[in-house]
């Protein structure tokens, strides 16, 4: 699986190769929120010294949680992550999935685990109709690549991810690519 | 990249462990209400 996920880590980092050109004088939310990991992210994190929290003996986030005498906070809205020095990402050459693939992400509608366009990110708001749909088939073509397995493992642990999560400030604005289930 | 209007839901959160390489593992507390 390993290789799978590497695989894709690397097509996502070559879509998004431009990105940062972007991402300048982005005065959006960046770096926050819960980081959930992949089993073996979170494997590979806590090699790495990352600290990992495992909610419900099932799902692995990175340590971004607030902690008051060892008691450990999960409604927090937007914690930093705690892996970002001086604005940039500290691990950034390990960075998770949820990462390298923001602005696009899963979400739950329904039921249904969608591939979604998250609009709070200039990134999103400045793509062109027509770029935006080439930049949709580039992502579905990536996700098609990936094997069921790695599809499957991603789409369960979301499933978790989402099951446990609320949404206190309403939900996140987004535009639908593709439903996972579809790849 | 993250910026999930996400939260968890303390009410469904029934254990946390906190696990640091070259640290022992620990459980820890779930804090229910918002501050």
């Amino acid at each position: 699986m390993k290789n799978q996920l590497d695989k894709l880590y690397l097509e996502l980092d070559l879509l998004y190769r431009d990105i940062r050109n972007t991402c300048v004088g982005c005065q959006d939310h960046d770096c926050e929120g819960y980081v959930w990991l992949l089993e073996e992210e979170a494997s590979a994190l806590y090699d790495l010294n990352v600290p990992i929290v495992e909610i419900n003996e099932s799902i692995s986030f990175i340590h971004s949680f607030e902690e008051i005498d060892g008691s450990v906070r999960v409604d927090k809205l937007r914690p930093p992550c705690r892996l970002r020095e001086n604005g940039l990402c500290s691990i950034y050459v390990s960075r998770p999935l949820v990462c390298r693939m923001y602005p696009v992400g899963p979400i739950t509608v329904n039921g249904d685990v969608l591939i979604v366009l998250h609009k709070e990110c200039k990134f999103s708001r400045n793509l062109q109709e027509q770029d935006k749909l080439i930049f949709f088939n580039k992502i579905s073509e990536i996700l098609r690549q990936a094997p069921d397995s790695l599809l499957n493992e991603i789409m369960d642990t979301y499933g978790k991810v989402d099951a446990i999560s609320a949404f206190p400030e309403g939900p996140n604005t987004f535009e639908v690519i593709i439903p996972l289930k579809s790849l | 990249m993250s910026k999930c209007k996400a939260v968890l839901d303390s009410q469904k959160v029934t254990k946390i462990t906190v696990k640091s390489k070259g640290k022992k593992t620990r459980e820890a507390k779930v804090i229910r209400k918002s501050k």
